[in-house]
């Protein structure tokens, strides 16, 4: 089987967001692979090869970009999962989400987030912040082996 | 110092009951001892007479070895009487003392009212019966006075002027009658004290019963009324079959105690819906922060991604109607942040810590200082007071207040700020010499969405003084404006000012 080599997890369910989100990382000359799931099961199901990635031979992403409003199961839950598994809480997980509630801020970072992004709403500024993650967590930051 | 309601009905029982009880014993011992006092007059007055009688004859004789024979018998008759008879000089002429006779009464009398009562009836002629208390020593007697008239047969050796010849005068031991009356008076006493506990008891029994007792129970309901209410174990108080004071107050009692569990009960919906409609807030404005946003950053991605991309394409008119699209999105943004900034102002609890305002201040100008060198905007700060704040909401407070004299001195030449403290109103200023307003419409400047330009002439939410008002009115201080047209304006804040110690 053809073992996928997956650098970044995107989680995100609205498909304009995913869409811009793929431009702007296209546009930050990001070329790593990116994976993306579209709701909160079944980026649970890719972390821990269950449902439809049960014999997947996928490998697990070295970043996840994390939306926080999500159907069936919400990010802070997914972090929660992540974060208190021995071997995914070693991935950096990046929150990148509208809101800006101090309750979601206070609640991801109680979990162990590594970062919490808000998405400007300027289109310039969002290509920005998110070549600013890219290069940050994929380039300069140096993160033990999975 | 706490006295219950039973101390104090024993203790006026007490009190009536004793005075009263007193009252009659001494009526009674004083009535008594007169009725005794009577008797014995009577007594005396009788043993007077007979004396009088046996010893009339020998005296009109001229025997007085007959008169002393008389009283010696009436000595050994009656042990307990002396007996005086004297003159009118008061000197003892017969008596049942001998060695008294030929001397004066007063060595024998000692009462000394007596002897003057006694002066004065021979003197007088009166004929008193008269009986008097006198003490020797321990011993308590009865004197009695009876005065001797001249007669008939006295005048052969007295001649008839005198009206008076002298007095007999009996002396009678009283102890016994004393010891008599105090015996009564113990009686008396211990009959009464007897009574005075019944009478208490009694009464204490059934005034407890009937008013301490409910009262006491009334004031434990009350006490644990809102225990009860609050756990919802509260039911009207079942036996309130009494028609007095103390049942009208048990009436009242329930009808107050279902009347406030009423009003609980409904405070507690309303408190309910309360929360849930804050909370319902709280989800609106999270809906908001994030589903508003996240469609307007859509169309903003992808107007952008059209005129990057395909600007070939494009038309002039198509590229500019696009940057309208993108303007506009960056306003609604900025109304979004504003919006949830000014909820947020509402909703979020105040963190009171004294705060210097001049550090605030001064990291705001901080901020902008690129803006003011630029524009080379002549800025001045005074000494600012230390005010008891949140420091996050007084940020935001400056913030606005710093900004909004930014923008509206743009169009003013050598553009001025000038931030204080005016010592006399006690109120932190903020003075520009920009475009100013018409005082007209000072109130409506504070309110939210309010605005008195164009936006293409200064841009702008209409929210930043909304949230400058809210700011200090949480803080119970106060803001106001002084503006003129084209001169400037100055925003003045009153907070309660913190002072040290």
């Amino acid at each position: 089987m053809f073992n996928k080599f997956i650098n970044i997890l995107l989680v995100e369910d609205n498909p304009d967001d995913v869409e811009l989100t793929m431009h702007a990382l296209k546009k930050s000359n990001i070329a790593n692979p990116i994976e993306v799931v579209r709701d909160g099961q079944e980026a649970i199901d890719y972390l821990f090869y269950k449902g439809k990635y049960l014999n997947s031979k996928h490998s697990l992403p070295n970043l996840i970009l994390l939306d926080l409003k999500l159907p069936k199961v919400n990010g802070i839950e997914i972090l929660h999962k992540i974060k208190n598994d021995r071997k995914l809480k070693l991935i950096p997980v990046v929150v990148l989400t509208s809101s800006k509630e101090e309750n979601d801020i206070m609640k991801s970072y109680d979990l162990g987030v590594n970062s919490y992004i808000r998405k400007p709403v300027d289109f310039d500024q969002f290509v920005e912040t998110v070549k600013q993650i890219g290069f940050y967590w994929l380039l300069i930051n140096e993160r033990p082996q999975v | 110092m706490r006295v219950s309601l039973s101390v104090k009905i024993l203790v006026v029982l007490f009190v009536s009951v004793a005075i009263v009880m007193t009252a009659v014993i001494y009526l009674t011992v004083t009535h008594q001892t007169e009725e005794m006092l009577k008797e014995v007059t009577a007594n005396s007055e009788e043993t007077a007479s007979t004396i009088y009688a046996g010893i009339k004859y020998p005296m009109s004789v001229g025997d007085s070895g007959a008169v002393e024979k008389q009283l010696l018998e009436i000595k050994d008759r009656l042990k307990n009487i002396e007996v005086f008879i004297c003159d009118t000089n008061k000197k003892i002429v017969f008596s049942t003392h001998l060695e008294s006779i030929k001397k004066d009464l007063d060595n024998f009398i000692l009462n000394k009212n007596i002897l003057d009562e006694l002066s004065y009836y021979l003197k007088s002629g009166e004929l008193p019966e008269k009986t008097f208390e006198e003490q020797i020593g321990q011993k308590k007697y009865l004197v009695h006075i009876h005065t001797v008239q001249n007669q008939e047969e006295c005048f052969r050796c007295h001649g008839p002027q005198k009206k008076v010849l002298g007095a007999i005068l009996l002396r009678k031991s009283a102890d016994k009658n004393y010891a008599a009356i105090a015996t009564l008076k113990n009686n008396n006493m211990f009959v009464s004290i007897l009574g005075i506990f019944a009478v208490i008891l009694i009464s204490h029994t059934l005034m407890v019963r009937v008013i301490s007792r409910p009262v006491k129970r009334l004031a434990a309901d009350i006490r644990e009324l809102p225990m009860r209410i609050s756990d919802g174990s509260y039911s009207v108080m079942t036996d309130v079959d009494r028609t007095d004071e103390v049942g009208d107050m048990q009436n009242s009692f329930n009808h107050m105690a279902s009347e406030l569990n009423e009003k609980t009960k409904a405070l507690e919906r309303s408190n309910i819906k309360i929360v849930k409609a804050n909370k319902e807030l709280e989800a609106f404005a999270y809906s908001v922060s994030h589903d508003l946003r996240a469609p307007l950053r859509n169309i903003d991605g992808f107007s952008k991604i059209l005129l990057d991309e395909f600007s070939q394409q494009l038309d002039e008119k198509a590229v500019h109607y696009l940057r309208r699209v993108r303007n506009g999105t960056a306003q609604m943004s900025l109304l979004i942040d504003d919006m949830l900034a000014f909820s947020k102002i509402g909703r979020t609890e105040l963190h009171l810590t004294p705060v210097n305002c001049g550090n605030i201040v001064n990291s705001i100008i901080e901020y902008y200082s690129k803006e003011i060198e630029d524009r080379n905007i002549s800025i001045e700060i005074g000494e600012l007071p230390v005010v008891r704040c949140d420091t996050i909401m007084m940020q935001s407070l400056f913030s606005n207040l710093v900004a909004n004299a930014l923008k509206f001195t743009r169009n003013t030449d050598n553009p001025r700020i000038t931030i204080g403290y005016d010592e006399n109103i006690e109120a932190i200023y903020i003075k520009d010499n920009g475009v100013g307003f018409d005082m007209e419409y000072h109130d409506k400047i504070f309110q939210v969405f309010q605005r008195l330009h164009l936006p293409e002439e200064y841009d702008g939410t209409g929210i930043g003084l909304a949230i400058v008002k809210r700011v200090v009115e949480r803080h119970k201080g106060s803001v106001w404006a002084e503006s003129e047209l084209k001169k400037g304006t100055t925003f003045f804040i009153k907070l309660p000012v913190y002072k040290e110690g």
